[in-house]
């Protein structure tokens, strides 16, 4: 029952992938800004994990409830420090590109000072050393955990956005930022709430990238960065439940070539975003983003 | 107070690139009253909303609101000063519903006391507010547009060609619905191409030409004016 | 930049020197006239302050230096062609992991900076760039740890491989461990790259002479970080051994991924946490590396008889203040590049590139450090120092890492299967 496992695999890694690529998403579809140093928070958030684990025991499921403060914070002074400025630049989004490619630089730097250049993790066992049966296949602990939690991310990111205020109001800005202002939305107030939410995400999923790719290190988040892109380009630029289905198709189509064709498992993600890019190339929910 | 006007603007200049769009425009606008800005093509008409709605700078003059200075504000401080528009090509927020388009600007603007459905029903959108506004026809959207600008509680709104792309059957109602709303106390400046809509809503007419206030005075004194005569006819 | 006039005029003449085919060693600009001895032996190297190899690159680049600081220390490094010490001096440059950055400082290292030795970033990756550099400039490349089979070739005088074996025969032990425990069931799962590819065939070749094929065979991307799903595929086969050749970055993520899913086999073996034994420990636990198998290397394997430099525990005094946790697999190899080249000057008789190479080749065979027996194959791959198969044993201090084949190099016996 190998396809069983890889499907069950596929969709737990998705929900990870989707909560990887989520507050990419948000921020892009609010800000029209590509936040570069994405992958670099996931990092952080993966070393915040390891280090209060190991000096203070904390379990990683806490470390997401304690993430959450200091992210929002970080993501309200990044906004009005640097988003800000980009917004009123002539093109926002190459200038996010170029800003935030200079944040994600000086991220890794910092933190190969601050933690040195070694992977570092959490022992899994601190979800259970057993795996769970699900349909008969024994599926590590972890990996529930982290899917669960993606899927909590997802549908609380869901309840804010559909019936909130101030997700109203967010999904207004996506919709069209100029007719947000016209109406009195503050969207400078709003894109700060989004980028603290988007950040608040990337760091959580960094707590599980522990269990779910095996570590964190500084130079990680490059490549993260570019899987989350991947991600959010699958399921439609700016369609935060999109990225939901753009996990889950990368989830799967990693986890099916690991089973059946391993040596093309790095690959096969990414044809599909090309194939899906060909077949339909706002993504499988997306909308077109530059139009209007 | 009340005899204050509700929006004032004197000599409201804007330049693109050194060529004037506005040269100097000065309007005076009451509560309850419909004024129609009138002119050819060109002649600064959606300029000058720009520029009092705050999509614009003024590259000089002065825009008051409700007798507050309000010269280059951004829109949502205007909304709070009770000023908003509509545009002639309306872009709804298109991936809400109706009722969450008009929900965003109730509470962002200042709300005016009634519900979603109540202003959905009064600009003739009754009963869709499940609708997703993507789904809407052209003439729908500008309802919903002037929808949304009515939730954000305005004393002055400025409407910008509401009846362009309405049927015929449409007009009546639309033409009593800025009556009424004009009756309500708001002040209302509206841009209209079609003369027999602008003969039921207005009071008054102001004619631009090139940036500038050619004519204020009735329709009917409008027509027999040779400056505004050869404007419009060219001769 | 702006480059001096008189360097200018000093790389001319160098670029002639070269031109003439003399492949002298760089014209140092601190050369005196009389007796044509420099007033310092140049060093140039790179290494990675930052990225993917940084935790493998600055300890071996700390070996290095601790070598120089010893040597200047006693006055400098004899250098047989002027029968003298000469104080050494080091150009060391950050190309932070990136191949691209790498490949220009290499050429600004052989075209401007007028070294006499020239000494690679650690691993393949790096040291390829340089390969075709050196070959160019004709400098000799002290390779370091860079042992996939293609960066040797029959026609390239410019290499030697200081601190590794070549790739290809680092499993030999391992595969004839399998064969002598009659494990017939063997997966193996390897990364997509020449350096584990090359380990992979190896192994499957030695089974094959032994009569075994194994059950899983397959490459993974070098990317790979998820293995719990390749876990699942291969425990489905019913291995009792599960070989998995990879990187630090990959062998992390599959020894968490066993420990994860809970599976139990005979045998679990991955390349790296010999090498980066507290890194991998750390991060998977020392329950997850218990009784896992793996290459040993210096300092777990010990040579205290050496002919040239510190042997193995006056190393780990002198560099690790007594502790065999401080010294890393990384900073023997890099202090042992330097042992090489410290052998290359003292027994060269002229102050050549090709000079110092036919002395290392002189030396083949017949030289000792505390990385092993120093030999080279005919293209400048080294053959010596072989790599025996280490476990890790838990301990009431944790892991200890035991040599435990072949016979002869072990010091202790092997657990299998594991309890």
């Amino acid at each position: 029952m190998l396809w069983l496992f890889a499907l069950i695999a596929g969709i737990l890694f998705g929900l990870y992938y989707a909560l990887a690529a989520l507050g990419l998403n948000l921020i892009f579809g609010v800000m029209r800004m590509v936040n570069l140093a994405h992958g670099d928070v996931i990092m952080l958030g993966g070393f915040a994990a390891v280090l209060l684990f190991d000096r203070l025991g904390i379990n990683p499921l806490i470390t997401v409830l304690l993430v959450i403060p200091p992210s929002l914070l970080v993501g309200f002074v990044a906004y009005y420090l640097l988003g800000t400025r980009v917004q009123r630049s002539r093109d926002p989004e190459m200038m996010s590109l170029v800003m935030f490619f200079g944040v994600s630089q000086v991220v890794e730097a910092l933190a190969v000072i601050g933690f040195g250049n070694n992977e570092a993790s959490i022992t899994s066992a601190v979800f259970g050393s057993k795996p769970f049966s699900i349909a008969g296949q024994g599926v590590p602990g972890a990996w529930l955990v982290s899917a669960g939690v993606g899927l909590a991310a997802l549908i609380l990111l869901f309840v804010y956005l559909y019936h909130t205020g101030l997700g109203r109001a967010t999904r207004a800005i996506m919709s069209n930022a100029d007719e947000a202002r016209a109406v009195g939305v503050n969207p400078d107030r709003i894109s700060a709430i989004t980028f603290g939410i988007g950040v608040g995400l990337a760091a959580i999923a960094g707590i599980f990238s522990l269990f779910m790719i095996g570590g964190t290190t500084p130079s990680e988040g490059v490549g993260l960065t570019v899987t989350a892109f991947a991600v959010i380009v699958i399921g439609g630029l700016g369609s935060p439940m999109g990225t939901f289905l753009g996990g889950i198709v990368f989830g799967l189509a990693l986890m099916f070539t690991q089973t059946y064709a391993p040596v093309w498992s790095g690959f096969a993600p990414f044809a599909i975003l090309l194939v899906i890019m060909l077949v339909r190339p706002t993504g499988l929910m997306g909308r077109s983003v530059r139009s209007v | 107070m009340d005899d204050s006007p509700a929006l004032r603007i004197s000599g409201l200049t804007r330049s693109f690139g050194g060529l004037p769009a506005l040269a100097g425009v000065d309007l005076e606008l009451r509560r309850g009253e419909v004024v129609g800005l009138l002119g050819p093509n060109g002649s600064g008409k959606t300029t000058l909303i720009n520029v009092i709605s705050g999509v614009y700078r003024p590259t000089a003059g002065r825009v008051e609101v409700m007798g507050h200075d309000a010269t280059g504000s951004a829109p949502e401080g205007l909304v709070r000063l009770g000023l908003n528009r509509t545009f002639q090509t309306p872009r709804p927020f298109r991936t809400l519903t109706l009722r969450e388009n008009v929900s965003v600007a109730l509470r962002h603007g200042r709300n005016p006391g009634q519900s979603e459905d109540e202003i959905l029903q009064l600009c003739g959108l009754g009963g869709k507010g499940n609708l997703l506004a993507e789904s809407l026809n052209s003439s729908e959207q500008k309802r919903l547009d002037l929808a949304r600008a009515l939730a954000t509680g305005p004393d002055v709104l400025l409407v910008d060609e509401l009846a362009a792309g309405m049927r015929h059957d449409e007009l009546d109602g639309a033409a009593e619905l800025l009556r009424g709303l004009a009756a309500a106390g708001r002040a209302l400046l509206v841009v209209e191409h079609l003369m027999g809509f602008v003969r039921q809503v207005t009071h008054r007419v102001v004619v631009l030409n090139a940036g500038a206030a050619i004519f204020a005075g009735s329709l009917e004194e409008a027509s027999q004016d040779p400056r505004v005569v050869e404007v419009f006819l060219g001769a | 930049m702006l480059i001096p006039r008189t360097r200018t005029v000093g790389l001319a003449a160098l670029s002639a020197l070269l031109a003439s085919g003399l492949a002298a060693c760089g014209a140092s600009s601190s050369t005196t006239a009389s007796s044509g001895a420099p007033k310092n032996i140049v060093i140039g190297t790179l290494y990675s302050g930052s990225g993917s190899f940084a935790n493998s690159s600055l300890p071996e680049f700390q070996g290095l230096k601790f070598w120089i600081k010893e040597e200047n220390a006693a006055g400098g490094v004899y250098v047989k062609a002027f029968n003298k010490k000469i104080p050494i001096k080091l150009v060391a440059l950050n190309d932070q992991s990136s191949t691209t950055t790498a490949t220009t400082l290499y050429e600004q290292l052989v075209t401007q900076d007028n070294i006499n030795i020239f000494v690679p970033d650690f691993g393949s990756v790096l040291t390829l760039p340089a390969v075709t550099i050196a070959e160019e400039h004709h400098m000799l490349l002290f390779d370091q740890t860079a042992t996939g089979a293609p960066l040797f070739t029959p026609g390239n005088k410019y290499i030697v491989l200081c601190d590794l074996p070549l790739s290809v025969i680092w499993p030999d032990p391992l595969a004839h461990f399998i064969l002598a425990k009659h494990i017939a069931r063997v997966a193996i799962i390897y990364g997509a790259n020449d350096f584990d590819a090359t380990q992979a065939a190896t192994v499957k070749s030695v089974l094959a002479q032994g009569g075994i094929t194994p059950v899983y065979y397959q490459a993974v991307p070098t990317t790979t970080t998820s293995y719990g799903t390749l876990l699942h595929d291969i425990a489905a086969t019913n291995p009792q051994a599960v070989i998995e050749l990879g990187y630090a970055s990959n062998d992390i993520p599959f020894l968490q991924a066993v420990h994860q899913g809970g599976y139990h086999f005979g045998m679990v073996m991955t390349a790296f946490p010999g090498q980066q034994f507290s890194l991998i420990e750390g991060a998977v636990g020392k329950a997850g590396l218990s009784y896992t198998y793996t290459y040993g290397v210096p300092p777990y394997i010990k040579f205290n008889t050496v002919s040239e430099g510190l042997g193995t525990n006056a190393f780990i005094s002198k560099f690790g203040g007594g502790n065999i946790a401080n010294v890393s697999f990384e900073n023997v190899a890099g202090y042992n590049t330097g042992l090489i080249i410290q052998a290359a000057l003292a027994h060269a008789t002229k102050f050549t590139q090709l000079s110092m190479r036919a002395a290392l080749f002189g030396l083949s065979g017949h030289f000792t450090t505390l990385d092993g027996a120093f030999q080279l194959n005919s293209e400048g791959g080294q053959v010596g120092e072989l790599l025996p198969l280490a476990q890790m044993l838990p301990t009431s201090s944790g892991n200890a890492i035991k040599i435990v084949y072949p016979p002869a190099s072990a010091d202790h016996s092997a657990v299998y299967p594991a309890p």
